[in-house]
């Protein structure tokens, strides 16, 4: 039974009302007359009714017509039905129309009384179910969400271990061909030396200096490679943030007068100083500004701003042009070492692949928004406090013996 | 005449240190792996060990370690593909007398051995 439940008695009769009242009264229910179907409705309006005992013969509407409004205006409503004539047709209409039960007068009290607790209990039931209903869409709606993140989450994983794997491999590349450029280009500056003292040949001699030169550019490649495979993270200390990037901005000569770029700062004045490598981090914002410099051939704005994000204790670093941006298909492989857009010889594609080290390297993230022909905004937060010392711990111990 | 060893399981690299080398007047013998660099170590009593880090069978630490052990005379060069060797802490440890990083200018070589060994 529900404590205090409250029942309206719907009947034109007035002595009929005292009486139920009197009887329900008697057990602890809160008992409410009504003495026509527009009143019903008005009260049932303002205040909710578990139960209404409604006479079939009404004077401004038939208790059949009165029961059809109640459930629409109130379907939790239950209503049970009480007549003088037994109609099959008017019961199994009431029915129909969701009415709890069907009682013919004369009425017998304990008939009444039973199926209102029944009334009562049902409703409970459907409240109690309809309750349960809603959390177990509430935590579904959770665990689509803790699926969907992650999913994501997964993704990342794949993408990091990926480009581990690649730097993996890059690093066992750059040995293996360490060893045969230093036969060749140790022979090349024997063989030089030898021309020199014997003959004067220009075109041996011409061969051999492009031999050395290229062979230095393939030494400088694998330089690059290996800083990819192990940033050093040697000099942390405290950095100033936008001093670093006015460094990198004094360093990448974006904004010449050639150029017809503009550079807009919005630097947070009040930055907390970050655990960090500089030097990795000039890495990053060097790379940054030269892919700027680069999206840009006919100029435009680069918008560069720092932020703190005090709840989560991090540095926000957003470089926004307004320059070619990245087809999708290539926006999903940038970070990947080799991979570029620009014309072969021209970049090595690790640029971007070092960034995303040495950013992770730092606790920190790195996002590329960008559309084709609409600018590119790359997101890099930081870590300052804690959190960036303990990642940082991480990688020193792990940085042990060569393999 | 001062005598070298030069451990390196990669042909060419051994012959152009030993023609970079032997041009300098010094007795140069190639070895192939860390095992062969102990035994030749031990046979010849050489003036100075070139050794490279990745070899087969035996890494170029161990080499050194299993050398310092009965013989912590000899002046050794550590010279290796890996190019942030400097910063390995294991090698920065170790007691050798010099690194250098393929691939190897012959002029920092011939410096780099001089400076170890003496004319």
């Amino acid at each position: 039974m529900i404590d205090g439940a409250r029942i309206l008695i719907v009947d034109d009769d007035q002595g009929m009302r005292e009486t139920l009242s009197q009887i329900l009264e008697e057990e602890d229910y809160l008992v409410g007359c009504a003495g026509s179907g527009k009143e019903t409705l008005e009260r049932i309006a303002q205040d909710f009714c578990n139960v209404a005992l409604i006479d079939i013969k009404l004077p401004d509407m038939s208790g059949i017509e009165l029961l059809a409004e109640l459930k629409k205006t109130s379907p939790d409503t239950a209503a049970i039905l009480i007549t003088g004539y037994a109609s099959i047709e008017t019961s199994v209409e009431a029915l129909n129309l969701g009415a709890e039960a069907y009682i013919i007068k004369p009425l017998n009290i304990e008939e009444v009384k039973t199926r209102i607790c029944r009334a009562l209990d049902r409703q409970r039931l459907v409240m109690e179910n309809r309750e349960l209903l809603e959390k177990l869409k509430k935590s579904n709606e959770k665990l689509k969400a803790e699926i969907r993140k992650k999913e994501a989450l997964q993704t990342k994983l794949i993408q990091s271990e990926r480009l581990s794997a690649l730097g993996e491999l890059a690093a066992g590349m750059s040995h293996e061909i360490n060893n045969p450029l230093c036969a060749i280009l140790g022979r090349t500056q024997l063989l030089q030396r030898r021309l020199a003292k014997t003959s004067s040949d220009p075109k041996i001699k011409e061969g051999l200096d492009v031999i050395e030169v290229e062979g230095k550019r393939i030494d400088r490649i694998l330089a690059y490679l290996d800083l990819y495979c192990t940033p050093s993270m040697v000099g942390i200390r405290g950095v100033d943030v936008n001093g670093t990037i006015e460094k990198a901005l004094s360093v990448v000569n974006v904004d010449s007068d050639s150029s017809n770029i503009k550079i807009q700062k919005k630097f947070d004045s009040a930055l907390p100083r970050l655990m960090a490598d500089e030097t990795g981090l000039m890495h990053v914002f060097m790379n940054l500004l030269r892919n700027t410099r680069d999206a840009m051939p006919n100029g435009g704005t680069l918008t560069i701003s720092t932020s703190r994000q005090p709840e989560s204790k991090m540095i926000k670093v957003i470089f926004e042009d307004t320059g070619e941006g990245i087809p999708k298909e290539a926006l999903k492989r940038v970070f990947e070492p080799f991979f570029t857009t620009r014309d072969p010889g021209k970049g090595t594609g690790l640029g971007l692949a070092i960034t995303y080290q040495i950013v992770r390297e730092h606790g920190g993230d790195i996002a590329i928004e960008s559309e084709e022909g609409n600018g590119t905004t790359v997101t890099i937060t930081l870590p300052t406090g804690k959190e960036s010392e303990r990642s940082q711990q991480k990688k020193m111990s792990r940085k042990g013996g060569l393999k | 005449m001062k005598k070298i060893v030069v451990a390196d399981d990669d042909q060419n690299v051994r012959i152009l240190f030993n023609d970079v080398l032997s041009e300098e007047g010094y007795e140069v013998t190639g070895v192939a792996s860390g095992t062969e660099a102990i035994r030749e170590v031990e046979k010849v009593t050489p003036d100075l060990l070139i050794l490279d880090i990745k070899m087969p069978e035996m890494h170029g630490l161990e080499v050194l370690e299993r050398l310092r052990r009965v013989n912590q005379e000899l002046p050794v060069i550590v010279c290796t593909a890996y190019k942030h060797m400097d910063d390995d802490p294991m090698v920065r440890e170790s007691d050798v007398q010099a690194y250098l990083v393929k691939p190897v200018d012959i002029n920092v070589l011939k410096e780099t051995v001089k400076r170890v060994v003496g004319e």
